[in-house]
């Protein structure tokens, strides 16, 4: 789901860029007041989770592959604008240093990702646990689904109607080649079934996990990462590597030259969006997750810690600009 | 009955403008000095660090930043390096990756002239790249270990004892005559009401009562040594038996022996 360089046109990239700009302020507004300084490593933990099962892989008959984002997961935790930033944090990682999603396209993916995905997956939640309260775990799942396939809607209308609006003198795309009726559904089939299928196991399987060993974090008393939070983040480090047995590209993230020999028309496409050929590009430090003179499963695994302490650094530090909470509750000590 | 003529005028003292930043200046920087120093004695984040071990691997993890020439093998270093951070405080992350992102410039700037003279890129980054790494490794380090653990062992090194008692006594002095100053600098603080104009007097007799009160000082100390028979020789500890966190240290290392042997092609 994570749109490449050059898929959008820039007007498209600005204007939604624009429109997460308010979103981005006020999570931030809502996070410093509601979010206790102690708190806020947790956050730079649940970015890490989010980031590490985006490196999950799940390959689809067809060639494409796809992946958890845990938008719902992070927004069941810590509310949806903390949601919000953590995603939006653990995106601009990945576009700056391993050149997954496009820089100028990270307004987009913000967008989908980490505005439509937690926002409405957090209400499908707070819906399904009034109608049942004993199941708030497979409420986070149903509205896990629905989040993810909102966005990839989302995705799936922004890649669409570039070839409506941008085209050339021949009548050629400059940028996403192909119209609603072809990426809606090449998007929507794959989250419907089996990416949808892994947001809800992601989701379920991490709450359920958290709900048995640190069950202060799912009732949101916890402000501190505990042993299993940790243990867990160690695990899914540890078994990235198994989103490389995944072969193939997702839908809408090939590379320019890739492109040109998709097809989905009946016939291949066969030529490259001027826009794209000419378009921005970004040289990211590890391109694709991996690093040069080093065998692929390594680089993902090193990618994936670099990218963890990365975020939790970054909440660390976000935490150590804000006020000291006093508990004026708390046990004198001496 | 009748008040005298001075007591019923209205108070308008208005103390002149003085130039005496340079005293809070000096003061702040002398407390900034002793926090660091206290929080250095203190706090750790783990108990159980045997400091002998850690300063042998920290100089062998050196080594390897300055041997490698291939940026694989330092970018494995940065994760490293990076998920330790993790593991400290917000704050203490903050200072350690200002100092250390500060050098990175600094060796970057120096190299700067030489993209002009023909070195490749390569180089050009490399350099500053590993700077950051041992700058940052060097306050993981000092993070782990408080200043009295670290000299003890020092004598792992075959360091002479001079150079160790220098070094202890140092340490000792410096926050005790930071005490001394900060309290100094207080009073004449509270004493410098109005226009001061003989700051450099005050200022000069801030450091030279300073330095009478360290002569003092080292006099007592020598005294209170020779009472305690102490004649300035570091017996070595008694060697520890090797724990469970020395072999995680040396698997941790031995890890990046291989990755090291392995990427650099040796």
């Amino acid at each position: 789901m994570h749109i490449p360089e050059n898929y959008l046109s820039p007007s498209t990239c600005a204007v939604l860029g624009a429109a997460m700009v308010p979103v981005w302020l006020m999570a931030v507004h809502k996070v410093r007041r509601e979010i206790p300084r102690e708190k806020m490593p947790l956050l730079g933990i649940g970015a890490a989770f989010s980031f590490l099962g985006m490196m999950f892989n799940i390959p689809l008959p067809g060639g494409t592959t796809g992946h958890a984002v845990g938008g719902t997961l992070l927004a069941v935790l810590f509310g949806p604008w903390s949601a919000c930033l953590t995603v939006s944090i653990a995106l601009l990682i990945q576009a700056l240093f391993f050149g997954d999603g496009g820089i100028l396209a990270f307004g987009a993916n913000c967008f989908n990702m980490a505005l439509v995905m937690p926002f409405s997956g957090w209400a499908v939640y707070r819906g399904l646990i009034r109608v049942m309260p004993a199941h708030p775990t497979a409420a986070a799942g149903i509205g896990a689904y629905v989040g993810i396939n909102l966005a990839a809607l989302c995705a799936a209308v922004e890649f669409g109607i570039q070839p409506m609006l941008f085209t050339d003198a021949a009548g050629q795309a400059l940028y996403c080649p192909y119209p609603l009726q072809i990426s809606i559904p090449a998007m929507m089939v794959g989250h419907l079934t089996l990416f949808g299928l892994a947001e809800i196991v992601f989701t379920m399987a991490v709450l359920s996990y958290l709900h048995k060993t640190a069950p202060a974090l799912t009732d949101g008393t916890g402000i501190k990462g505990s042993r299993p939070v940790y243990a867990l983040l160690a695990l899914l480090i540890a078994g990235t590597p198994l989103g490389l047995l995944a072969a193939g590209t997702a839908w809408g993230e090939w590379d320019p030259e890739e492109l040109a020999g998709q097809d989905f028309l009946g016939n291949a496409l066969g030529y490259t969006p001027a826009g794209m050929e000419q378009g921005f590009s970004f040289e990211a430090l590890f391109p694709d997750y991996a690093v040069a003179g080093m065998p692929e499963s390594f680089g993902y695994i090193l990618s994936a810690v670099i990218g963890t302490a990365l975020l939790v650094i970054l909440f660390k530090i976000f935490a150590s600009f804000l006020p000291r909470s006093a508990d004026y509750d708390a046990q004198a000590h001496g | 009955m009748r008040l005298s003529e001075w007591m019923i005028r209205e108070e308008e003292y208005q103390p002149g403008r003085d130039r005496d930043y340079f005293i809070s200046r000096s003061f702040l920087r002398v407390l900034a000095v002793l926090i660091s120093f206290r929080h250095q004695a203190h706090k750790r984040i783990l108990d159980k660090v045997p400091p002998r071990t850690v300063l042998i691997l920290f100089v062998l993890w050196l080594f390897l930043t300055v041997s490698a020439h291939t940026l694989a093998f330092l970018l494995c270093q940065l994760a490293g390096v990076l998920a330790l951070l993790c593991f400290l405080d917000g704050r203490v992350i903050r200072h350690l990756l200002g100092a250390a992102i500060a050098a990175m410039l600094f060796s970057f700037f120096l190299l700067f002239p030489a993209l002009f003279l023909g070195t490749g890129n390569r180089t050009l980054l490399m350099i500053p790249f590993k700077t950051f790494l041992t700058v940052s490794s060097l306050g993981i380090v000092t993070e782990l270990l408080p200043w009295h653990q670290m000299t003890a062992a020092l004598r792992a090194f075959r360091l002479p004892q001079e150079v160790i008692f220098l070094l202890d006594t140092a340490l000792r002095c410096i926050v005790l005559l930071g005490e001394r100053a900060g309290e100094m600098l207080t009073a004449l603080k509270l004493r410098s009401v109005g226009h001061n104009t003989h700051k450099s007097r005050a200022a000069g007799g801030v450091l030279g009562s300073l330095f009478l009160y360290s002569r003092d000082m080292s006099e007592e100390m020598y005294q209170a040594m020779v009472c305690r028979c102490f004649t300035g020789e570091y017996p070595a500890a008694p060697s520890q038996r090797a724990g469970w966190m020395d072999a995680v240290l040396w698997a941790v290392f031995l890890v990046y022996l291989f990755l090291f042997l392995r990427m650099e092609g040796i």
